[in-house]
C-alpha cells in the first residue's frame, strides 16, 4: 500500500491506498506552490488521485540566486 | 482522473489557478500562456513584431519557455546565453549551455553564447573568490557580470530591446526583500518594463504575471527539455527563502503573491513613490572610462572595477 514519489533521486513513501496529490503533499511537508506532480508523462492537478504501486514525480519549480 | 476539469472543454485540468479561479486541459493552458504572454506585452509596450528582441537564456524553465512563447508569437526573438563556467563537480554551465543550444537547434533560432571565461579569463566563481566578494556565493558578482555583459551584448548587435524570464514568484521576492529594508530606491526601480537610457536597450519582463510553478508546467506540457538542477550557487540563497515564505501565505490566501506585486505596481502608478531622486541619479550617469556603459560611479563601473580587483 505504497505511493512513491521521486524528487531530485530521492523516493519519498506515502502508505495510503489512494490520495489525492493535494494530501499527499501536506502528508509530505511539501508546498503545492513549489512543485507539479507528473504521473505517466502527464501533469497532474491537486484534485487527482493516485493509489498504491503508483509512481509519482514532483517536479521542484523553485530557482534562482542573487542573495 | 480527478474532479477538476478544464473550464473551456471539460477535459482533465492539468492545471489549476487559484488565485485566477480558473482550470485549464494541457492544451487550454498553453494558449492560456501564450495569449497572457501577447497581453502584457501590449499593455505594457514592451516591444512590436516589427523590433528585435534578444531573450537572455539560461537553459531554465523560465527563459526557455518564454522564448518558445516569444517565437510561437512570431517575434523575432534571439537568444543569448552565457556560459558562467559554473561546475562545482555537477557540469551545471556545460549541462544549462547544452539545453539552450538544443532548443535553439530545434526551433532553428539563433543562439549567441558568450563563454566568460574565454572573454574575461576567468569563470564567474574566479570573479568572486579574487575580489572576495561572495566567496560562497558569487549571486551578486554574477548579477553584475550578468548586465554587463547583455548590455554589451545586445549593443553589438544592434537589438532594441532586451527580454528576461523574471516570473511573479522572481519580483515578488525582490519586492519582499527590498519592503522588508525599506529599501524605497531599489523598490522605485522595480517594473515590468524599463526604458532604454544612454545607449542602453529596454528591458522587459513579459512573463512577469506568471507564477513559477505556471511557467515550470508551461514548459513541462511543451515538451520543452530544460536544466531541472538548481545553480550550486542559489541553494540556500536568500531569494530562495523569501520565495518560501511566500509560497506560505499562497497555501494560505490564494492569490496572495500576485496582489503583493499588483498592488506594488498600482502604487508606483499612483505616485507612491516619489521619483524625482531616481530621475536625477539617470540625468547624471557617467560613462565608464574602460567600456563606455553607463554607471553612477566616478571613473570604473562596478563590473569594470570587479575585474581591475581581480587583477591584482
Amino acid at each position: 500500500m505504497t505511493i512513491e514519489f521521486h524528487l531530485k533521486g530521492k523516493i519519498l513513501k506515502v502508505e495510503e491506498k489512494s490520495i489525492s496529490i493535494r494530501d499527499a503533499m501536506q502528508a509530505l511537508q511539501l508546498s503545492p506552490q513549489a512543485y507539479l506532480a507528473v504521473k505517466d508523462g502527464v501533469l497532474l492537478n491537486e484534485g487527482d488521485v493516485v493509489r498504491a504501486g503508483e509512481v509519482v514525480r514532483l517536479v521542484a519549480v523553485i530557482s534562482g540566486g542573487s542573495g | 482522473m480527478s474532479y477538476i476539469r478544464c473550464h473551456k472543454c471539460d477535459q482533465h485540468a492539468a492545471m489549476r489557478m487559484k488565485h485566477h479561479r480558473l482550470n485549464l486541459c494541457a492544451e487550454h493552458y498553453i494558449e492560456y500562456i501564450q495569449k497572457q504572454t501577447l497581453r502584457s506585452i501590449k499593455k505594457y509596450r514592451m516591444f512590436t513584431h516589427s523590433e528585435r528582441v534578444l531573450v537572455a537564456v539560461s537553459g531554465g524553465k523560465d527563459s526557455l519557455a518564454l522564448w518558445d512563447v516569444l517565437l510561437t508569437l512570431g517575434y523575432q526573438a534571439d537568444g543569448f546565453y552565457i556560459d558562467l563556467g559554473i561546475d562545482e563537480g555537477l557540469g551545471y554551465s556545460s549541462k544549462s549551455r547544452m539545453m539552450a543550444e538544443q532548443f535553439a537547434q530545434s526551433k532553428g533560432a539563433r543562439l549567441t553564447v558568450i563563454d566568460f571565461a574565454g572573454e574575461y579569463g576567468l569563470t564567474i566563481g574566479e570573479l568572486a573568490k579574487r575580489t572576495r566578494r561572495g566567496t560562497d556565493k558569487p549571486c551578486s558578482v554574477c548579477g553584475i557580470a550578468k548586465r554587463h555583459t547583455m548590455n554589451a551584448v545586445t549593443q553589438r548587435g544592434d537589438y532594441d530591446v532586451i527580454a528576461t524570464g523574471h516570473n511573479l514568484d522572481d519580483e515578488a521576492a525582490v519586492l519582499f526583500s527590498n519592503t522588508l529594508r525599506w529599501d524605497t530606491d531599489m523598490m522605485m526601480r522595480q517594473s515590468p518594463v524599463l526604458e532604454a537610457h544612454h545607449g542602453m536597450p529596454r528591458k522587459v519582463k513579459p512573463f512577469f504575471r506568471f507564477y513559477e510553478r505556471e511557467t515550470a508546467a508551461y514548459a513541462l506540457l511543451r515538451g520543452i527539455d530544460y536544466i531541472q538542477d538548481e545553480c550550486p550557487f542559489a541553494e540556500g540563497s536568500r531569494t530562495i527563502e523569501l520565495k518560501h515564505l511566500l509560497n506560505q501565505l499562497e497555501d494560505q490566501s490564494a492569490g496572495s503573491k500576485l496582489n503583493f506585486y499588483m498592488n506594488y505596481l498600482k502604487a508606483q502608478e499612483q505616485k507612491f513613490f516619489n521619483r524625482d531622486k531616481d530621475e536625477a541619479t539617470r540625468a547624471n550617469l557617467n560613462r565608464c572610462l574602460q567600456c563606455g556603459q553607463p554607471t553612477t560611479a566616478e571613473g570604473l563601473c562596478g563590473f569594470c572595477r570587479l575585474l581591475a580587483q581581480s587583477q591584482r
